[in-house]
């Protein structure tokens, strides 16, 4: 069951890969690129600290499931489809409007009712023994979710405007694996705050 | 930067940029299934319908601007 899910969702994001070159050509395959390294990054961070959830039995890169990271990007980038479709907006406009934000988070918002409880039955991702819940969401869940999504959103918008193809590309290096551990730090951190 | 060159007009087009939507749809569907027939949850109907609901709605939104000019043409047509 696990390689039969994980191995769907890879075929997705095959399918999301080639739908972001041809939409976007090579603005949007960096696009998806940079997403599936903060969800790689991200994922690598939690499982070897050890913090939020753990993962079941599961093809691995690095320390974390490959599903952690590929879910991550494959979910932004159609977060991002979809927002741009309601809104009108693109990614390549002036900087995403405060409604486009909005409905971008609660999108990933929505996400959590779909992916918790369903990995939690099939026993591929596993919160920590405590973890308030409702209705299987973890509470945290709906916090983690877009607050990872706005900012990165934000984060790419300004700096694929700047003018430097190399400042461009050596600042995306270092903040989105920066933005992937503090999300899943600071996390960690107000779910211990919260009690959640 | 550059894109490749879309001479077809579907590749511009709204259904094309929600493709990624629809897939995450048939991506709830296997779920849907599995929940139904193969993994045999211990939740209730509303347990395991309701924390869906929200993507399910969200999922449809885009397509209504599509059912309401398929109707009004249909209403034409008539």
């Amino acid at each position: 069951m696990e390689l039969f899910l994980e191995l769907t969702t890879f075929a997705f994001c095959a399918v999301v890969a080639a739908h972001a070159w041809r939409l976007r050509g090579l603005r949007g395959l960096s696009f998806l690129f940079a997403l599936l390294v903060l969800g790689f990054v991200r994922e690598n961070f939690v499982v070897l600290r050890d913090i939020l959830y753990g993962y079941g039995d599961l093809l691995t890169l690095g320390a974390a499931p490959i599903l952690g990271a590929v879910i991550w990007g494959y979910s932004l980038y159609v977060a991002v489809c979809w927002t741009e479709v309601m809104t009108g907006e693109r990614l390549d406009d002036l900087l995403p409007s405060p409604r486009f934000l909005l409905l971008v988070g609660l999108f990933m918002m929505a996400l959590v009712g779909f992916y918790e409880p369903f990995l939690d039955l099939v026993d591929m991702a596993r919160w920590q023994d405590g973890t308030r819940k409702t209705l299987g969401m973890p509470w945290i869940a709906l916090i983690g979710y877009p607050s990872l999504t706005v900012p990165f959103v934000k984060l790419w918008c300004r700096l694929t405007r700047v003018g430097s193809s190399l400042l461009r590309r050596t600042l995306l290096s270092v903040t989105v694996p920066v933005l992937a551990i503090a999300h899943a730090w600071g996390l960690a951190q107000l779910k211990e705050l919260l009690s959640w | 930067m550059p894109r490749p060159p879309t001479s077809n007009p579907f590749t511009t087009s709204r259904a094309f940029r929600l493709l990624p939507a629809l897939l995450l749809t048939a991506m709830l569907a296997i779920a849907v299934i599995l929940e139904l027939t193969v993994l045999e949850p211990a939740a209730g109907v509303v347990e395991l319908w309701l924390p869906k609901l929200p993507l399910a709605v969200i999922l449809v939104l885009p397509w209504l601007p599509y059912v309401r000019r398929h109707t009004r043409d249909t209403r034409d047509r008539s």
